[in-house]
């Protein structure tokens, strides 16, 4: 395989996402597909930090508040995300023993 | 020089035009995979979509789970998943439910096939490029590996309140969920569109 060190933006070009067909940028829309090309994704990095630091604030309540109630005969019984890992952790050690 | 692919993860311009069968190029720079060449990828499509045809209609014909419990026995088909969401009042869920596990995977194989049937015999068809279109974009919304591990974790649940018997259509499911997968990956991207390319312009 023969290779150039180089960037398709540096040429101008851009790889359709839908066909990876190589296409000039200047064409915004594939010639192969008609997908719709861009190069860089805008703000990509500011962006990334933003859903970042939501998702990093959801992760707390995700895992402190319970996630399924069980309903039965009148009875409710809450559990989390780690309470159910450490249910099915002890189901099995139990079968084992 | 034939520079013919850019590699999604760093855009380094790469040449995979003389790829062996078999073989797989990753990119040089960050390691990404690029692209596989199999002269018979099309043939493993279509062999793997016809089974997977087929254990979607078993998985449907039968039932998929059983409880019993203090003396009431339920039995529940994989069509009664989106129902009994839809009586319990949860209509949006049920479409959903129904869409993800059943009709995107039945029309993502249906896709597959018509893609893949000319493919194999090496011939031009008028629906090969607006299929592609339409599976590319659709295949991420086939979520039948996702209902298949939800199952099993809920299983670990109910299976202490009650007796779960597993029906045989829960082993066509996941025999299909393999199958379906199996399918989906060898029909690589680039080698697709290049093909369908190299017919239409002949």
């Amino acid at each position: 395989m023969s290779q150039v060190q180089t960037s398709a933006l540096s040429h101008g070009l851009a790889a359709c996402h839908m066909c990876c067909k190589l296409a000039p940028l200047d064409q915004h829309h594939c010639p192969r597909c008609g997908s719709v090309m861009h190069a860089r994704k805008s703000d990509s990095l500011q962006r990334t930090l933003a859903l970042l630091v939501t998702a990093c604030v959801l992760y707390i309540p995700a895992n402190v508040y319970p996630i399924m109630l069980t309903d039965q005969l009148g009875s409710t019984e809450p559990s989390t995300i780690m309470g159910g890992l450490a249910v099915s952790i002890a189901d099995t050690l139990k079968a084992r023993l | 020089m034939n520079v013919n692919i850019a590699c999604h993860g760093c855009d380094l311009l790469i040449d995979v035009s003389e790829l062996a069968d078999g073989s797989i190029a990753d990119c040089p720079r960050c390691g990404g995979f690029l692209t596989r060449f199999r002269i018979d990828a099309y043939e493993r499509v279509v062999a793997s979509s016809i089974a997977s045809v087929i254990c979607l209609i078993l998985a449907n014909s039968f039932p998929f789970l059983s409880f019993a419990a203090s003396g009431l026995e339920s039995v529940m088909t994989l069509l009664s998943t989106p129902g009994s969401l839809w009586k319990h009042g949860m209509p949006v869920f049920a479409f959903l439910v129904a869409a993800f596990i059943i009709i995107i995977p039945a029309v993502v194989l249906f896709l597959l096939l018509a893609i893949a049937v000319p493919l194999a015999q090496r011939k031009s068809r008028w629906w090969l490029q607006p299929a592609a279109h339409l599976l590319f974009k659709m295949q991420g919304w086939a979520m039948v590996e996702v209902f298949m591990i939800g199952v099993i974790v809920s299983l670990v649940k109910i299976m202490a309140m009650a007796t779960v018997i597993i029906g045989v259509s829960f082993w066509a499911y996941a025999a299909f969920s393999i199958l379906f997968t199996f399918a989906l990956a060898n029909l690589d991207r680039y080698q697709c569109w290049n093909l369908i390319e190299e017919l239409e312009s002949e």
